[in-house]
């Protein structure tokens, strides 16, 4: 049995650091403590535990860090190192996801959902878009649980997180032609459109923030907040997993877990912490299934509940000419012109091989439009749905999460008028045919008169091929305990040294990408425990 | 004796289903993979299906590998998403039993009955027997397009530094 005793004698405050260290040439992972580094049963003490190491916890753990606290950041998932990344996407994505990447939630429809589990969690594998929600969507949180945020308050927490990242517009050189065919469509409709606001400093454009970025330019954060926090002198341990929360009370006194192995996930030795004070930040998938385990902060009922995501449905553009999809930044332009009315329109990009199993035809068919693939640029919408929920069950068994997600009738119809603008500026920017993907539509569509039908057709959820990977809310902030489980400060209700700091915490939906969000939260977080715990 | 004949009957209704469910099956391509020899003999055939040598890509699903790549992800899934995956296999092969187009396995099929089968579990009404196809497809079109000959039939390139490289080859 190995016992770690919190680091001493440190004089405090530390620094705080505004800008994510200069990491050129140095292991960015240095410190972290892997898989081989365990040789026995854990048992640790320590001020702050920080349970995840993506945006929300990252985020807290550093400064904590920062703000003189002994904290512990455990994540369960390994680091991954730029060499680690592989362009192969089956590989990629079932070392980097969950559930070896088959995830999807139940309900009406299967949607594919997808959950990291690496040092640095979502912000490894996601587009690095950062995006303020507007001012109205503070609004709707507080109707929704009564939450007293509004974008002044927020602002002090989205200006540092976006300086500490180098958080700006994705500049031209990387855009490409499927970006910028996508804002010639836009403008030639007269739709507002903007290049993305990225974490990055470097990018080159390779389309390979999916699977992680070779050229080290992404800011995720185990390349920026975790190193910050281990220069601060955090302990940052990964493949632990953290799995119940023991309580006393109002107090939490121990989080258990286990040692587990990397991409098997096999439990070995077993790890105990005793924390005075513990922020759960595992992922709105994870983190009720950890606290519906261990029986705590659910007296609310709203642990699980009211799950939200917003669905996402890709058409692809062919242009006459080539235009090499696979250049340009992943996601470098977005259109906010519908924001208030629940849709976001963007370039997508993934692993080709996982966008072209939606293309159509069989056997020579199919090949002859792999062979056109360079002649593709894929357009998506995500909708702020206003009547789907969903929910997350801890299973009997294992730590994985039961998910349930009923994609509802009108959120459906938003959707469709989302995508019906799609093939808009597909249209506008030149393209030749669309690709629709959709059940019950003609496979290819060649003129704005025969894309008519995207508007006309009374579109089901299971016509579509609907993918969700912004979930949110599954322990929702609130004014009372009644109507939510944890406070705006981020902690639970009834809990007196128990808080949460991931997208779970959404009220509502962000109406754009909750990476920047939940970070600027997690931020307001950690000032808030520093001051007052 | 008449207690016999059913006894008889339900051992020989047994054994046709045996016969119908493993036997006949080719040797394993990968010996000492997970996937038994009927498992891959499905994939090879949906493989082949999905990409027919001398198509517009000329290398078939099992030229590049797709036995092999297929053995390799069942292997690094997770068991509860294993089990999905045999099932998913046994789907595809049992299916003609259901929907046609003849009461034999996907595997014992000709070419052209083989395409038949998967166009149909592409756009069945039944959205089940579509999300199965679209899994399958999303499987094997990792594999083949994980092909260096494929990716370079298809012009695709996973370049770090795409604009650079374009720079200085102009």
């Amino acid at each position: 049995m190995s016992t770690d005793k919190p680091s001493s004698g440190r004089s405090l405050p530390i620094q705080r650091t505004d800008e994510s260290p200069d990491l050129s040439g140095a292991d960015p992972h240095a410190g972290v403590r892997v898989f081989a580094d365990y040789r026995g049963e854990l048992d640790l003490t320590c001020e702050i535990l920080v349970v995840g190491s993506g945006p929300g916890g990252a985020v807290v753990a550093k400064e904590l860090a920062e703000a003189g606290r002994d904290v512990v950041l455990v994540e369960e998932g390994p680091p991954f190192g730029k060499k680690d990344f592989t362009q192969e996407a089956g590989l990629a994505m079932q070392r980097m996801l969950r559930e070896g990447g088959t995830r999807a939630s139940r309900g009406n429809m299967f949607v594919p959902t997808m959950q990291a589990n690496l040092l640095g969690g979502g912000s490894v594998i996601n587009s690095a878009i950062c995006a303020r929600p507007p001012e109205w969507v503070w609004d709707k949180w507080a109707a929704a649980s009564g939450v007293d945020l509004d974008a002044h308050t927020m602002a002090p927490h989205f200006e540092r997180v976006e300086k500490f990242l180098f958080v700006a517009p994705t500049p031209t050189e990387v855009q490409g032609e499927r970006n910028l065919r996508f804002k010639r469509g836009c403008d030639e409709l007269g739709l507002s459109s903007e290049p993305t606001w990225r974490n990055v400093k470097g990018c080159k454009g390779s389309a390979e923030c999916f699977t992680g970025c070779r050229n080290g330019a992404k800011k995720s954060t185990d390349t920026s907040y975790v190193p910050a926090a281990i220069r601060a002198g955090a302990r940052v341990l990964t493949s632990i997993r953290a799995e119940r929360v023991v309580a006393d009370g109002r107090r939490v006194v121990a989080v258990h877990g286990h040692i587990v192995e990397p991409f098997t996930g096999k439990e070995s030795y077993a790890v105990r912490v005793r924390p005075k004070l513990v922020v759960l930040a595992a992922g709105c998938m994870q983190t009720p299934v950890i606290l519906q385990k261990s029986e705590v902060a659910l007296e609310s009922g709203w642990v699980g509940k009211k799950l939200l995501m917003h669905p996402g449905l890709a058409v692809m553009a062919v242009y006459p000419d080539p235009i090499d999809p696979w250049k340009g930044a992943t996601q470098g332009y977005h259109s906010l012109h519908l924001l208030r009315e629940g849709l976001k329109l963007e370039v997508l990009w993934s692993p080709p091989a996982v966008l072209a199993a939606r293309l159509p035809g069989l056997g020579v068919d199919y090949q002859r439009h792999l062979r056109s693939y360079d002649h593709m640029a894929p357009f998506d919408v995500i909708v702020a749905c206003e009547k789907s929920f969903g929910s997350v069950r801890a299973k009997r068994s294992g730590f994985d999460p039961d998910i349930k997600f009923d994609f509802h009738d009108d959120d459906v119809r938003n959707i469709q008028r989302g995508v019906a603008l799609l093939s808009d500026i597909c249209w506008a920017s030149g393209a030749t045919s669309i690709l629709p993907g959709i059940h019950g539509v003609p496979e290819e569509l060649h003129s704005r008169a025969e894309s008519e039908i995207l508007r006309t057709m009374k579109l089901k959820g299971t016509d579509t091929i609907t993918a969700a990977n912004h979930a949110f809310a599954s322990t929702r902030m609130s004014k009372s305990s009644t109507e939510g489980v944890v406070t705006t400060d981020g902690r639970c209700h009834g809990m007196d040294n128990l808080f949460i700091a991931d997208t779970g915490i959404f009220a509502s939906s962000p109406a754009v990408n909750p990476m920047l969000t939940v970070m600027a939260l997690a931020d307001r977080i950690a000032q808030h425990v520093a001051a007052t715990a | 004796m008449i207690v016999l004949v059913p006894i008889f009957a339900t051992a020989a209704a047994a054994g046709l289903l045996a016969r119908g469910l493993f036997a006949g099956y080719p040797s394993r391509r990968v010996p000492d993979g997970l996937l038994n020899a009927k498992e891959q003999a499905i994939v090879a055939a949906c493989a082949d299906t999905l990409f027919p040598a001398g198509g517009p890509i000329p290398l078939s699903g099992t030229e590049a590998g797709l036995v092999e790549y297929m053995e390799g992800y069942f292997e690094r899934l997770p068991s509860q998403q294993r089990v999905l995956v045999r099932l998913l296999f046994w789907f595809t092969e049992h299916g003609p039993w259901v929907f046609g187009p003849a009461p034999v396995r996907f595997t014992s099929l000709d070419e052209k009955s083989r395409l038949r089968v998967l166009e149909s579990m592409r756009t069945s009404p039944i959205y089940f027997r579509r999300i199965a196809f679209l899994s399958m497809r999303t499987m094997l079109s990792m594999g083949y397009l994980a092909h260096p000959e494929v990716a370079r039939a298809m012009g695709m390139t996973a370049d770090s530094d795409p604009f650079r490289h374009e720079a200085e080859a102009a």
